[in-house]
């Protein structure tokens, strides 16, 4: 059954507007579903997909634009609101109690109780056989839940939704820990709540499950609407143009050509369930792309570069001298750099300004006397005014606490800091996630900028277009391991871009 | 961020008081207790900065831990057993030096115990030093066998007893180690790292500080502190006591936090610490000129310790360990 135009709306959003400090969220997004229909809602992360779905549970309240359920303005101020309008949301996590058994997570805090307000567990299992259009739980509903397979975890909690008669189900990257024939399960699943009319929002960034399911398809990009479509009037090249917005080719600064010294070497690195036997060369000047699904190593390969975590075989080469890192102190005097993925919790000190942010990996340069080690302010402001201005960072001035930037200017705090401890290789972990889209080509700017002083640099994103668009070279991780080595050289990103899309199976 | 500015805004004059209240706190105290006249005589005042010395420096000793999110609730055994260990050397006829010396070594060996414990093995701080109190304190009874080390060489006055011109030597004492452990803090690449593991400890390890060896210093800054303190007090009671000192952990707590509520909120600072020495020790003394009966004092300091510690905001962080 294919949804066409005439099926009934249950839910529309107009022009949702979300503000958060120093960031625009959402900008006028426009989201409908329609009865028995699967909608997939795309995007990169930090597109707004999320923000939008935690609007419609009741997390957020918008700024701007209203939500029309069942052909009424409805106000969603708690998630309490969200569920008697017939919203169900199922994330990642699944929020199941593991020790109770799956009747009891079905009827989660709804319990049936007697007149004696205690619980009646043999009428709980009865209804729970008998939710009207429940999809089968291949199980003993007694057992505790989490004994189960993920997947029957997966239909305890859609089952649960159904219980509380809800008629839109929200899913969030549902197969992210499903195998293949769960995922082939929790589609038929999906198929058979279709049918009895229930309408389901697919959030995902794979490509392949979306062509699968999905009716129709939102794209969501930098905050804003790119445009919904009928499924079986798009095929791949459209929707990829639908993502990307615009030509690859002019987005992205061009890049300078990288030199023939050899900065970092490694073989067969290896740290047990995270990195596997990964060798490969790093350029002086070139720009190395790293690309894989979350989980795949990417963060992980950074942090054993980098010394953060301790490598269990393998050799990690600079400039041709094998080196031993006990902790990342022993990288940065080599040159090495992590502009780490967690930039509050891992990259600044919220509460010093801007100043002692960028000079914090170098405080031996900021000495008064060389000898003596007492801290010289004027030398601090000195460096930190010439590394601010490198970045293009906007503050009122170096005083200011980073806590109170905007988060690409609080990127670029972290870049400059190791701009001023003179790194000569910068591994790059996601750096423009969560920020907004002019702070973005500000940042590849001076990344490619960089690149073309000879500093090496190692680019780590899950925004394939960043990536295809930014990079020398692209290795593509997959369970801790190089899946494919895509040189980028050609003339058209577009290219790279498909291959990377297929070595990631997205 | 224009979410945030509007609340700053509402809570301007909230947080004047929240930044200055404390001192605005201490200024109150100070003049209506110069109402009395037994207060503001001059007696009472050197009286005062005395008791502020002893205070001061285990506190100060304390900042530095607390700095950079740690904890060291053993200073006050730290105190009794330097205390009695240089007693027992002076007893024993080894001379001043030795005994000052011996007594500060013992700050920085149990310090590095602690900091090992902590910092290295990864213990918590809260009960790591509890335990660590514990065996301390047992030690320095076990040795003197709870009976306090008497005539001790009458030499050994000048640093608890003596003055210059009037003010308390002690007290010199406490305004110079106080300067130089704020110059430490504030223009030394140790205090910026020691600030900036404080803050953020992870972000701190991936800039490349090397965060055990900084935290264990703190233990032993505290542990010097304290023992220096030990030996102020050895001097004022001119007698070596496993079992005085222990009562200071509590207070130097209390005015660490109350330093934590001044100025730079959620910040431990050595001046903020001063601050809160002064409110403490003020408070009691003009309670005891007064004569409200000894037991409220404790009342009382519990009761300054809370409101510190809701006006720095910064409860949340050790409930969860960081």
């Amino acid at each position: 059954m294919t949804v066409t135009g005439e099926a009934e709306v249950l839910l529309e959003a107009r022009g949702i507007v979300k503000n958060f400090p120093g960031q625009r969220a959402l900008d006028g997004v426009d989201f409908d579903v329609r009865k028995g229909e699967v909608h997939a809602l795309i995007g990169e992360n930090g597109a707004g997909k999320s923000t939008l779905i935690k609007i419609f549970a009741g997390a957020y309240r918008q700024d701007q634009g209203e939500i029309v359920i069942g052909g009424e303005r409805k106000d969603i101020s708690s998630s309490g609101d969200s569920q008697s309008l017939g919203l169900a949301f199922i994330h990642q996590d699944l929020n199941i109690v593991p020790h109770l058994s799956v009747a009891e997570n079905i009827f989660l805090g709804k319990y049936p109780r007697n007149r004696f307000g205690l619980v009646r567990f043999s009428k709980m299992v009865e209804m729970a056989r008998s939710i009207p259009q429940a999809v089968t739980i291949h199980a003993d509903l007694r057992a505790p839940a989490g004994s189960l397979p993920i997947i029957e975890q997966w239909k305890t909690v859609i089952n649960r939704a159904l219980a509380q008669r809800s008629r839109i189900i929200f899913m969030d990257e549902p197969t992210t820990s499903l195998t293949h024939t769960e995922v082939d399960e929790l589609f038929h699943a999906i198929a058979d709540l279709k049918r009895t009319g229930k309408a389901i929002v697919y959030v995902s960034h794979r490509m392949e499950e979306v062509f699968r399911i999905a009716d129709r398809v939102t794209v969501i990009k930098d905050a804003k609407k790119i445009g919904t479509s009928l499924m079986r009037d798009l095929d791949h090249g459209k929707l990829y143009n639908m993502m990307l917005g615009r030509e690859l080719k002019d987005v992205f600064p061009s890049r300078g050509r990288r030199t023939d010294v050899v900065c970092l070497e490694t073989n067969n690195l290896s740290r047990a369930g995270a990195v596997k036997n990964v060798s490969f060369r790093l350029h002086g000047g070139e720009i190395l792309g790293i690309a894989g699904l979350v989980g795949s190593g990417r963060t992980e390969l950074a942090r054993l570069l980098f010394g953060a975590d301790k490598k269990d075989r393998g050799d990690i080469i600079i400039n041709g001298k094998k080196m031993n890192f006990k902790s990342p102190a022993d990288a940065i005097r080599c040159g090495i750099a992590l502009v780490p993925e967690e930039r509050h919790t891992q990259g600044l000190v919220l509460h010093m300004d801007v100043k002692e942010n960028i000079t914090l990996a170098s405080l031996d340069r900021i000495r008064r006397w060389s000898r003596i080690p007492v801290l010289s302010r004027q030398k601090e402001g000195s460096l930190g005014r010439q590394f601010a201005s490198v970045t293009n960072i906007k503050a009122r001035d170096l005083r200011q606490p980073v806590n109170s930037l905007s988060g690409g200017n609080q990127q670029k705090v972290v870049l400059s800091k190791w701009l001023c401890s003179n790194a000569r290789i910068l591994i790059l972990d996601e750096p423009t996630r969560g920020i907004d889209v002019g702070a973005k080509f500000s940042l590849y700017s001076t990344i490619t900028e960089l690149a073309g002083r000879g500093v090496a640099i190692i680019l780590i994103s899950s925004d394939l277009t960043e990536v295809a668009g930014m990079s020398h070279r692209v290795l593509v991780l997959h369970e801790g391991a190089i899946a494919a080595e895509i040189p980028n050289d050609g003339a058209d990103p577009q290219v790279t871009l498909r291959l990377c899309l297929e070595a990631c199976k997205l | 961020m224009h979410i945030k500015e509007k609340k700053t805004a509402r809570n301007e004059g909230f947080l004047f008081f929240g930044k200055y209240g404390t001192i605005m706190w201490l200024l109150g105290m100070i003049a209506v207790f110069c109402t009395l006249p037994a207060f503001r005589t001059v007696n009472n005042v050197m009286n005062l900065l005395g008791q502020t010395a002893i205070l001061s420096i285990m506190a100060a000793g304390m900042t530095c831990c607390l700095k950079m999110g740690d904890f060291d609730l053993s200073i006050g055994a730290i105190a009794a057993i330097t205390s009695v260990v240089v007693a027992k050397i002076l007893v024993g006829g080894g001379g001043m030096p030795l005994a000052i010396l011996a007594g500060i070594g013992t700050g920085v060996l149990v310090g590095l115990v602690n900091g090992v414990l902590v910092a290295y093995i990864g213990l918590p701080p809260f009960i790591c030093t509890l335990a660590t109190m514990s065996i301390i304190l047992g030690m320095g009874l076990a040795v003197t066998r709870g009976i306090a080390v008497w005539d001790l060489p009458a030499a050994f006055e000048f640093i608890g007893r003596g003055d210059l011109y009037g003010i308390p030597n002690r007290f010199i004492l406490m305004i110079c180690l106080l300067a130089i452990i704020w110059f430490m803090h504030a223009y030394t690449p140790t205090g910026r790292r020691m600030e900036a593991i404080g803050g953020n400890a992870d972000a701190s390890k991936l800039s490349g500080i090397r965060v055990e060896r900084h935290r264990l210093l703190g233990y032993v800054l505290a542990g010097v502190c304290a023992a220096i303190a030990g030996i102020v007090l050895t001097s004022s009671s001119m007698s070596g006591n496993a079992t005085q000192g222990s009562l200071y952990t509590l207070d130097a707590v209390g005015a660490a936090f109350i330093g934590a509520a001044t100025v730079r909120l959620g910040r431990f600072h050595i001046w903020g610490t001063l601050i809160g020495v002064l409110i403490v020790v003020v408070a009691v003394n003009g309670l005891v000129i007064l004569m409200v009966p000894g037991y409220f004092t404790d009342m009382i300091k519990g009761i300054i310790l809370l409101f510190a510690i809701l006006l720095s905001g910064i409860s949340g962080k050790f409930l969860t360990g960081k």
